[in-house]
């Protein structure tokens, strides 16, 4: 697929070690001041982020008091006469306060100032500045070098997609690709898991999904899904009713068992979810959890309750997924209606939001019915285990169920050899 | 479609369900005993209730009933509903009865009569007794039914939430070339306004803002005729992000100096995010207070981490933030206080007084005086009974047919009508 290609004009660390070779003979008096805008946490690093970051320079730049250089990284370098010293030292308070809620920032010390800052005298520093960008330029150019070895390499990384934007033409040309496509191999399971203390996870149900990744590198390579993110909820219409058509017709024992689906609202209206509601038996529809996404409830509250008093009538049990803990206080699960709720695991639960904050908040959720989400590593049980909170799902669970299946393996191995030394010993 | 109205669990033919159903009834003339037939009326509803997916649920809910016992059911022409029993329980019909009222739960017209004979969802016909009077009736819908009366007219879903303009649903090829027209589209002439007021004890105090939006059925019928831009949310909303380049680009050519209101738009969070709200800030300049940035309920909560930093932003620079797309239900679900916006905008819809219970009422009113009652503004205020709901909570602001009115008379008395010589009204969209 064409990808546009991207212009190989000067990166800005080139412009800015060439804006500082030239500045050798105008050291005097300059000052410089390097933005470590690249160690804050990835979601307050997003393109506006550093765009108005970036704005608060605008009007030292426009009045030439400075000149302003963003790093690949994101860092923001700014190159400025001495005068403007206050004025600078204004503009870093103001991006702290754009950024006051980033953990690196909570704390108003210097230690959280000299990570997120460096000054410079450019006089003084002037060898050790060159240095650092000459540095910089380096790694860049090392990058990059990377970079096109791996596109001719074919390979491509679905976490960062490059190229060509999620369009409605491109979105169309996906759907119809799909039509034809065989989706079977590309769906995934995920267990949600009991877990409580050292003890074994104990499988509860499992979440069968389309790998968008998967689903990314076959059908459209170097489409970046994450543009829009209104047509990419669009293509996961589609990719509900092409799983519920898999999970109709599936004699395929592995797709039994308490299952979950994630399903957008207007999915559970369609034609096609009443033959998948015909194909399975009514003792199975318990073992159905349907999840879906909190920003569905918001689009038409109205279209949310309808379709849930059908799909509970109907013995389905729902879960609303994606919640965080910015969203949920704004929910109220009892009159939402919901069985289950998924609390996505981030970090900052630990530390800014704090244990006691979240078990109030797991309080009025009722903490038996929070599936803490997206668990990758230890830390998110621990922490869930702390606020009582006893089901998870996540790549750690499944390393978890992984490690006790190795487990037991062994431990019938074990036990069937020594049968069998027992038999010969006989 | 035309299948999906059609009889349950019988024979299907080209044949009108009517003409089906009288056929059954003209069969048991005979037998009247232990027969009888409810009709459930599904054509009360509110149109937004009434669409087809609706019918095809509410139908469904009969299932148990249908394989267990002797009775059929009949899904009209008008999309009401008509169960023919023999020997099944009262019992188990309203059992399957209040799990429809149930899925209608915000539907004034699937309430509960208080008294024997009060209830407005359901006719009951004893066969025994009332025999005549039913076949008669299923004549009358037969005949209604073969003339092409009957079917429901969709017109009058124009209004109120989750509008729907008549016309082929989108698809995303549709969509591009509509995106396509849109960007060689004269725009600045398809811009209206309307005004957001409030009202003090004796009638129309000033004018909050004026709101400039693009009449989504003047767009439709410029850029893709025949079809439903509103089919699909998340379509529709993608449209929407193109929609919010041209409006900004047209109102970048304002003096935002000599504007007599202040100005309201709709925009996504990721517009505001964007290059392409620069032009429209530098034409704005240091007049930012006299503009409100509106943002819809469904984009706020699709992201609400990028919603804060969008709100810091416009908040920093003395832009107003409104939040739009809310209704009295959704106020039932969920306390906007937390979103620290300067304005919350319920969209007002016929009926909501009542579907709304004592407590509801107690519940709504207790959020509103917590959050601030002269930060909420009633939309689509079509009657007094809306602006009656509103000023029962303490809530002073107005946007709505309803509130053109008062505000073109105002104008005429203060004879101010020359700088806003084109009060407009807005279509039912989005």
């Amino acid at each position: 697929m064409a990808t546009p290609p991207t212009p190989r004009g000067a990166s800005q660390e080139s412009l800015l070690l060439d804006y500082l070779h030239r500045l050798d003979e105008h050291k005097a008096g300059r000052r410089a001041v390097h933005v470590h805008v690249s160690r804050l946490e990835a979601q307050n690093r997003r393109e506006h982020h550093v765009r108005m970051a970036a704005d608060t320079f605008d009007y030292l730049v426009k009045m030439q008091l400075g000149q302003i250089f963003i790093l690949k990284n994101s860092d923001i370098y700014f190159v400025y006469k001495g005068e403007a010293q206050e004025d600078v030292e204004t503009a870093i308070l103001k991006l702290r306060f754009l950024f006051f809620d980033d953990p690196m920032l909570v704390k108003e010390n210097e230690e959280s100032n000299q990570k997120f800052r460096t000054f410079f005298n450019v006089e003084r520093d002037y060898d050790k500045m060159l240095g650092q960008v000459r540095a910089m330029v380096h790694a860049e150019e090392e990058r990059e070098e990377k970079e096109l070895s791996k596109k001719s390499g074919g390979a491509t990384d679905a976490l960062k997609p490059k190229g060509e934007a999620l369009s409605p033409r491109v979105l169309g040309r996906v759907i119809q690709a799909l039509q034809s496509a065989d989706m079977t191999n590309m769906v995934r399971r995920q267990f949600t898991c009991g877990l409580i203390g050292k003890a074994t996870p104990q499988p509860l149900f499992s979440e069968l999904f389309i790998s968008i990744r998967d689903l990314r590198e076959t059908l459209m390579p170097g489409v970046d899904l994450g543009v829009s993110k209104w047509l990419f909820n669009y293509l996961t219409e589609t990719l509900d009713r092409r799983m519920l058509a898999m999970l109709g017709r599936s004699s395929d024992q592995s797709i039994t068992g308490e299952i979950s689906v994630n399903l957008n609202v207007s999915t559970l209206l369609s034609p096609e979810f009443m033959v998948f509601d015909d194909s399975i038996t009514a003792a199975m529809r318990g073992s159905v959890v349907v999840e879906l996404q909190k920003v569905d409830i918001f689009s038409d509250v109205n279209a949310f309750f309808f379709a849930r008093e059908f799909a509970k009538d109907r013995g389905y049990r729902i879960c609303i997924d994606g919640l965080t803990h910015e969203t949920t206080h704004f929910i109220n699960r009892e009159k939402l209606g919901a069985d289950l709720i998924k609390l996505v695991w981030q970090k900052e639960l630990v530390k800014e939001v704090g244990e006691r904050k979240v078990k109030r908040m797991l309080k009025k959720l009722g903490p038996s019915r929070v599936i803490l989400c997206r668990c990758d590593d230890e830390e998110s049980v621990d922490f869930g285990h702390e606020v009582g909170i006893s089901m998870f799902q996540g790549r750690h669970i499944e390393n978890l169920i992984a490690e006790e299946n190795r487990r037991r393996e062994l431990e019938m191995a074990r036990r069937r050899s020594q049968n069998a030394a027992d038999l010969i010993d006989d | 479609m035309a299948d999906e109205r059609s009889m349950i669990g019988g024979v299907s033919d080209k044949r009108s369900p009517e003409s089906s159903l009288r056929d059954h009834v003209e069969r048991v003339q005979h037998s009247r005993s232990g027969r009888f037939a409810v009709q459930v009326h599904l054509s009360r509803l509110r149109p937004q209730n009434q669409q087809d997916h609706h019918i095809r649920i509410a139908s469904r809910t009969f299932d148990t009933l249908l394989a267990a016992h002797d009775c059929q059911l009949y899904t009209l022409s008008s999309g009401d509903l008509i169960l023919m029993c023999k020997d099944v329980r009262i019992e188990d019909v309203d059992y399957v009865i209040d799990k429809v009222r149930r899925l209608f739960q915000n539907d004034p017209a699937a309430k509960p009569g208080s008294a024997a004979g009060q209830d407005k969802f359901t006719s009951w016909y004893e066969f025994e007794v009332d025999y005549d009077k039913f076949a008669i009736l299923v004549k009358e819908m037969t005949a209604a039914a073969d003339k092409g009366i009957g079917t429901p007219e969709d017109a009058s879903a124009g209004v109120g939430q989750g509008a729907h303009f008549a016309g082929q649903a989108l698809d995303p090829f549709s969509l591009a070339k509509a995106v396509d027209s849109l960007k060689g589209l004269r725009i600045t002439d398809m811009i209206n306004r309307q005004a957001a007021v409030i009202i003090g004890g004796d009638g129309m105090e000033r004018i909050l803002f004026q709101e400039y939006f693009i009449s989504m059925g003047a767009l439709q019928r410029q850029i893709a005729p025949g079809f439903n831009l509103a089919s699909n949310t998340w379509l529709f909303q993608h449209l929407t992000e193109e929609i919010d380049k041209r409006l900004l680009t047209a109102l970048s050519t304002r003096d935002f100096g000599s504007l007599p209101n202040t100005m309201s738009i709709n925009l996504n969070i990721s517009t505001v995010m964007s290059r392409d709200f620069r032009p429209f800030e530098e034409a704005v300049a240091e007049h930012t207070n006299k503009v409100v940035i509106e943002f819809q309920q469904i984009d706020v909560f699709s992201d609400i981490h990028q919603y804060r930093s969008a709100r810091n932003y416009l908040y920093d620079r003395g832009y107003g933030v409104l939040i739009d797309g809310m209704n009295p239900i959704s106020l039932r679900l969920f306390n906007p206080g937390d979103l620290d916006a300067n304005f919350f905008k319920v969209a007002w819809g016929e009926g909501f007084t009542e579907s709304e219970s004592i407590e509801d009422r107690a519940e709504t009113a207790d959020l509103v005086e917590s959050v601030g009652a002269e930060r909420f503004i009633l939309a689509r205020t079509d009657s007094e009974d809306a602006i009656k709901w509103a000023l029962g909570l303490g809530i002073r602001r107005f946007q709505g047919y309803f509130v053109d009115n008062l505000v073109q008379r105002q104008m005429k008395k203060d004879g101010g009508a020359a700088a806003d010589k084109k009060p407009a009204t807005k279509a039912g969209a989005a």
